[in-house]
């Protein structure tokens, strides 16, 4: 079904269907906008815990300075479309990675953390990758899950019961601490299990707790956050360097990724690729438009729709066309259903009063 | 010349620009020279100093009227001086605006810094008074008012019992002083203005100065802190060759109030009559959150900002300068907080 069928449906219909069908859409409008309104709401809690995390071990931060620990990497397996592991923090010195995965809310904590052992494993596999991305070989690999500090108990029960090789980091937001769970006594044994880090001196700082205000957003986004937190953070940009002239091209935009200090991990290839779903992305809900349409997408030339001080109509925009679309397929489908249900008897009364 | 002899100079009035540049350059439209020229002003060189002319269309009678500075570039401070004997409104309609350029921004002294300056006058002469003084309200400034703290209100204040009056109003109505006239008897009289203009009126020129140059190293404190936040990329040694890592230097803002859900939102919105605009902005109740990508319109920089009701991080995106971020802090101190200070760490 498509929106062209949407609008076909209801100028066939009889007036009072075309009331009835503008009705159920009115409603699945206003349930798409709440669920696409709460979806990027997520996605910036989960990127606000994924900066939280990120800061100490940000360049000359608390952990880089007193353990050489640093964040080389966002999203390190996205190169083989795998998004866990938001962060990769590694020793130069031990050759140590620690693959982190943030989680801001958890419903499924046995889902959650069965993909987690996955991507654990792929991450085994593709070790290789990994080290053309720290530069160095690597002798250890450690995961740590970091949630918010109200989701670490029933975490820490899942891992102990499945004896899981996993790290448990908390985020407490009251007191700016990050801190790791110790989740067993005896901290030899927690070590061998890969539940406390080999280092002593990380650990040691985890274990006590690591302040961390999560006032340093040295990550707006990550390249699998939401579509709309994407286009925010990157359209503006592309207004600024394309200035008055207001025209651009693809590699504009892959230069703005390449220029992004946080994207550094990033190949070439990758960067084309995010930039050309970027900017598809952006023509889809008209936030950017083609100037001179070609078949090749490198080639074409765009402009911005929105203007400088229209910035903040993005997310409208974004809301607005998706919202609309996911409206449509819902109404046309609802009101076929109640068609069926008419025709089998089932209607109630007030279905098509 | 100038100062020596101050009969002549009876309406003198010294504005202080920091500024990025360190020349006044070519006629390249990036140069300061060239910033001049885009407003309408001829630079004629005069040894150290340049003549700035420009003229002056009186809105009301049509009438242009010539317009001088003699403009004084320290190139170590990058700190520029324009002498003019001209009005309040030639300068605000001439030489102001410059502000609104990328690298260049009018001398903004921080409510507290001017309260330190005041004080700095009135604790060394314990004779000075307060002759004169302009203060006003923000309608939504968030300093406390014991009267009506939503109306907005200004006052021109003339008496000798300025300073007591000034500390009675700033306590009753809430309001903050833009400019005042200070008396220092047998010595000088002068304003000093907030938005770093010194206006001469009588007795040594160079107790005014003097005043005015402490006004600056207290700003140039302020501009420093700016300065020294950066968003780099550095490259770091590795086994295998070298990989490139992110540096960054946030600077901060330490609130004296607390920013609640509500004064957060009101801000975000205040700051768009500034041409900021705030996008991709997260605020959450219970422990206060406010995360924020912030453009600055006028100085065509990014930046973000994150608070948590006590601080807030501003982390450089892009191109941003010491100018943007000026322009940032003087609106967030006078819609939400006066007496927020600008930090290098928490």
């Amino acid at each position: 079904m498509s929106n062209h069928d949407y609008r076909i449906l209801k100028d066939s219909l009889i007036e009072v269907d075309r009331k009835r069908l503008i009705e159920i859409y009115e409603k699945q409008l206003e349930i798409a906008k709440d669920i696409i309104d709460q979806n990027i709401d997520r996605d910036r809690e989960h990127l606000r815990l994924v900066n939280f995390t990120a800061e100490p071990f940000l360049y000359n931060g608390t952990v880089h300075h007193e353990t050489e620990y640093l964040l080389v990497a966002v999203e390190p397996l996205y190169s083989i479309s795998v998004k866990n592991f938001d962060l990769a923090i590694f020793n130069q010195k031990s050759k140590v990675i620690i693959l982190v995965e943030c989680k801001s809310s958890i419903s499924d904590v046995g889902k959650e953390i069965n993909d987690l052992v996955l991507a654990s494993s792929t991450a085994d596999d593709k070790l290789k990758e990994l080290e053309n991305i720290v530069g160095s070989s690597i002798q250890v690999k450690e995961v740590a899950i970091c949630v918010n500090a109200a989701y670490t108990r029933r975490v820490r029960e899942f891992i102990a019961q499945k004896n899981l090789p996993i790290c448990l980091w908390g985020a407490d937001r009251a007191s700016d601490m990050l801190f790791m769970e110790k989740q067993g006594e005896d901290t030899k044994i927690e070590i061998e299990r890969g539940r406390i880090h080999h280092d002593a001196a990380l650990a040691g700082l985890l274990l006590r707790g690591i302040k961390s205000q999560g006032l340093i957003r040295s990550i707006p986004f990550l390249p699998s956050s939401h579509t709309c937190t994407i286009l925010e953070e990157i359209v503006p940009l592309l207004l600024l360097k394309a200035g008055e002239a207001d025209r651009f091209h693809l590699s504009d935009l892959r230069n703005i990724l390449m220029n992004e200090s946080y994207l550094t991990n990033f190949d070439d290839r990758e960067l084309w690729r995010l930039s050309e779903s970027i900017l598809e992305k952006a023509i889809q809900v008209d936030v950017l438009r083609y100037r001179s349409p070609t078949g090749d997408p490198k080639l074409a030339e765009f402009e911005t729709v929105v203007r400088r001080s229209q910035i903040r109509d993005i997310r409208k925009k974004y809301t607005d066309f998706n919202s609309k679309r996911i409206a449509e397929e819902a109404s046309l489908k609802e009101f076929e259903d109640l068609k069926k249900s008419k025709a089998a008897g089932n209607a109630k009364i007030t279905d098509f009063k | 010349m100038l100062i020596n002899t101050p009969g002549k100079f009876p309406k003198l009035k010294a504005l202080y620009f920091l500024t990025n540049f360190k020349s006044w350059g070519d006629d390249a439209p990036y140069t300061l020279q060239g910033m001049f020229h885009r407003h309408g002003f001829q630079v004629k060189p005069l040894g150290e100093l340049r003549e700035l002319q420009t003229v002056f269309v009186n809105p009301v009678t049509d009438e242009k009227i010539p317009v001088n500075y003699f403009a004084h570039l320290d190139e170590e401070k990058q700190l520029l001086t324009c002498f003019t004997q001209a009005t309040s409104e030639q300068i605000q309609d001439t030489i102001a605006p410059l502000s609104g350029e990328i690298g260049i921004y009018h001398l903004w002294i921080s409510p507290i810094a001017f309260d330190q300056i005041k004080s700095m006058i009135l604790g060394e002469h314990p004779y000075a008074r307060i002759k004169r003084f302009h203060a006003d309200r923000h309608p939504a400034v968030g300093f406390p008012a014991k009267l009506r703290p939503e109306v907005n209100r200004s006052f021109t204040y003339r008496g000798e019992d300025g300073k007591e009056t000034l500390e009675e109003l700033r306590y009753h109505y809430g309001v903050l002083p833009r400019y005042i006239d200070f008396s220092i008897p047998g010595l000088a009289d002068f304003r000093a203005n907030n938005r770093g203009i010194f206006h001469y009126l009588a007795g040594q020129l160079d107790c005014m100065f003097g005043y005015a140059e402490r006004a600056v190293n207290l700003v140039i404190q302020v501009r420093e802190i700016l300065e020294h936040s950066k968003l780099e990329v550095i490259p770091l040694t590795t086994e295998r060759g070298s990989r490139r890592v992110p540096y960054i230097v946030p600077w901060w803002i330490n609130f004296k109030r607390t920013m609640d859900v509500r004064d957060g939102e009101l801000l975000l919105e205040q700051l768009e009559d500034r041409k900021f605009s705030a996008y991709d902005t997260v605020v959450t109740e219970g422990s206060v959150h406010l995360d924020a990508t912030v453009l600055d319109e006028q100085k065509k920089s990014i930046f973000m900002i994150s608070s948590d009701g006590r601080h807030m991080g501003v982390t450089p995106r892009y191109q941003t300068g010491f100018d943007s971020f000026l322009r940032f802090y003087e609106s967030v101190a006078e819609y939400f907080d006066p007496d927020a200070t600008c930090v290098a760490t928490l």
